[in-house]
């Protein structure tokens, strides 16, 4: 395994898997299991919520400065060096924010919705490996239940349009329901080719199979569903050019027109969680994911989810938005076609690769 | 003090269990049909919990992927389009909540005399440890071909009867 060739101390190469251990050993002297498992799974999910909450940060700072840079602009620049600690003083005033929620708003729904759309977006990340025997749940359904909780962020985004009780946030909402639907298909679809392509849809099993050739390099399907998976990736999450659930210039901000102060932020954290998700998502499906050379596997599904990232700020400084039945017509009449092509010619390939085999 | 992994799948079950039926009672009781869509959803996502706890990874998760991820994002779709205060007409006739409780009294006793006359087997299936995926995609191609394949064509009919009726506007 590719494990084996980072070169470094084994604290550098597995310091989470070392620290797992560790405590496990400690806790199962002192308790009987499954208390310590269970006890290890907490602390693994509240590290990986701080490492995401912090992650995401970065990105924001990231994007704006790069945006400003594809427009000629600074940027935010006045706040630490570089302007690298903007996002936390956006992070502090939006927590001493006024909490507003309108009057005819479904007050409970409202409160709700936020939840309903960071929560998932927070799970699925529970499921990425971050090295080998490194995930909080290796689950052999792996790539179905990520996209399954995956889909539980158009409910909330639903449901925050609806009980906003304003027409743009509404309409915002319909807008999200109706794109979410439509590229949902093609990314499952285009999911599935790395999935036939090993055998199995476990996201450890899928990355173990990379480990001669990356699945982006698979031809002639992998390139083309990597493209596929990304562009129905980019309007997944909502961003630019398919960010038309909250186009400025038609609808105000969408489905969070009414949303201020920490719950707006709460979006804000979904969205760029996603972001990063499909990032890595991307990175494990098609990029190999925690493989590559010297540095540590975690190091490697970071950057690899980063530069996905990075594509898509740059494609949101590139691109104008798209109107709203072109991003109809492209989801079912190209995006779709495509995937369903490049699953059926994966599908003789595989067989025909295992007819020989045989 | 020494907590057996049984008590943790049982906790598991309960929690599950309480809240999708907590989710339909809701539904029935809420006044609001978007409030009684998302009660819908609690339920519908408990028993994809359920699953889970009984060893069934691939229906949980499709459970999930159908059920929240499309079904109930196209009823809540609807949902929004119609107009939120309109009052439903209340169409009921005086002796109609009378004829209610007596049929809703009836299935109750039905179905409670059938629960607790079946045989019970003594032990809980053991939840198996295998990969379902394989063997459900292997059923569905070789024993069950012929109702999924008349499943499927079902499903392209409702769908293009559907398109036509869109159309004929």
């Amino acid at each position: 395994m590719s494990f084996l060739s980072c070169p470094f101390p084994a604290l550098v190469c597995n310091p989470f898997g070392l620290a797992r251990d560790g405590i496990y050993g400690l806790l199962a002297a002192i308790v009987p299991e499954p208390l310590p498992t269970v006890a290890l799974t907490v602390l693994g999910i509240a590290m990986l919520i701080a490492i995401i909450a912090l992650t995401v940060m970065s990105q924001v700072w990231v994007e704006r400065r790069a945006v400003a840079f594809l427009q000629e602009r600074l940027g935010p620049n006045r706040v630490g060096p570089a302007g690298v600690l903007q996002s936390v003083a956006d992070v502090l005033k939006l927590l001493l924010k006024e909490d507003l929620i309108p009057f005819k708003a479904d007050r409970a729904t409202f409160v709700v919705a936020p939840l309903v759309v960071l929560v998932p977006s927070l799970s699925v990340w529970s499921l990425i490996p971050w090295g080998p025997g490194l995930a909080i749940a290796d689950v052999n359904v792996g790539i179905l239940l990520v996209l399954a909780i995956g889909s539980f962020t158009t409910l909330g985004i639903l449901a925050a349009g609806w009980a906003s009780a304003n027409k743009y946030s509404l309409l915002g909402g319909m807008r999200v329901a109706a794109q979410l639907i439509s590229y949902e298909v093609p990314l499952v679809v285009s999911a599935l080719v790395p999935v036939l392509w090993a055998g199995t849809a476990s996201l450890q099993g899928i990355i173990e199979s990379q480990a001669t050739v990356w699945n982006v390099f698979v031809l002639p399907v992998g390139p083309i569903a990597f493209l596929v998976f990304l562009i129905a990736g980019i309007a997944e999450v909502n961003r630019s050019p398919f960010d038309l659930p909250e186009a400025e210039s038609e609808i105000v901000a969408g489905f969070h027109t009414e949303y201020s102060g920490m719950r707006f932020a709460l979006f804000f954290l979904a969205e760029y969680s996603n972001s990063l998700a499909i990032g890595a998502l991307a990175a494990v499906l098609f990029l190999g994911g925690w493989q590559g050379p010297i540095l540590p596997p975690y190091v490697w599904l970071f950057f690899k989810a980063y530069a996905v990232f990075l594509i898509l700020v740059w494609i949101r400084g590139t691109l104008p938005r798209l109107r709203y039945d072109q991003l109809m017509h492209f989801g079912w009449k190209v995006a779709l076609p495509i995937s369903l092509v490049t699953l059926g010619a994966t599908a003789v390939l595989v067989s025909a690769v295992q007819g020989t085999a045989a | 003090m020494v907590i057996p992994m049984e008590l943790l799948v049982a906790g598991g079950f309960y929690t599950f269990a309480a809240a999708a039926i907590a989710g339909a009672i809701s539904l029935i009781i809420a006044r609001n049909v978007f409030h009684s869509a998302l009660f819908l959803t609690l339920t519908l996502a408990s028993a994809g919990g359920v699953f889970v706890i009984l060893g069934a990874d691939f229906l949980a998760a499709v459970q999930l992927l159908i059920y929240v991820g499309a079904v109930m994002i196209l009823i809540l779709f609807g949902l929004m389009l119609t107009p939120q205060d309109v009052e439903l007409p209340n169409l009921s006739t005086p002796g109609q909540a009378i004829s209610g409780a007596i049929v809703a009294a009836a299935i109750f006793v039905v179905s409670a005399a059938t629960l607790l006359s079946a045989q019970w087997s003594g032990t809980a299936a053991e939840p198996s440890d295998v990969a379902t995926t394989e063997q459900i995609g292997v059923s569905l191609f070789t024993t069950f071909v012929l109702p999924f394949e008349i499943a499927s064509v079902l499903f392209l009919v409702a769908m293009i009867g559907a398109i036509v009726i869109a159309r004929e506007r």
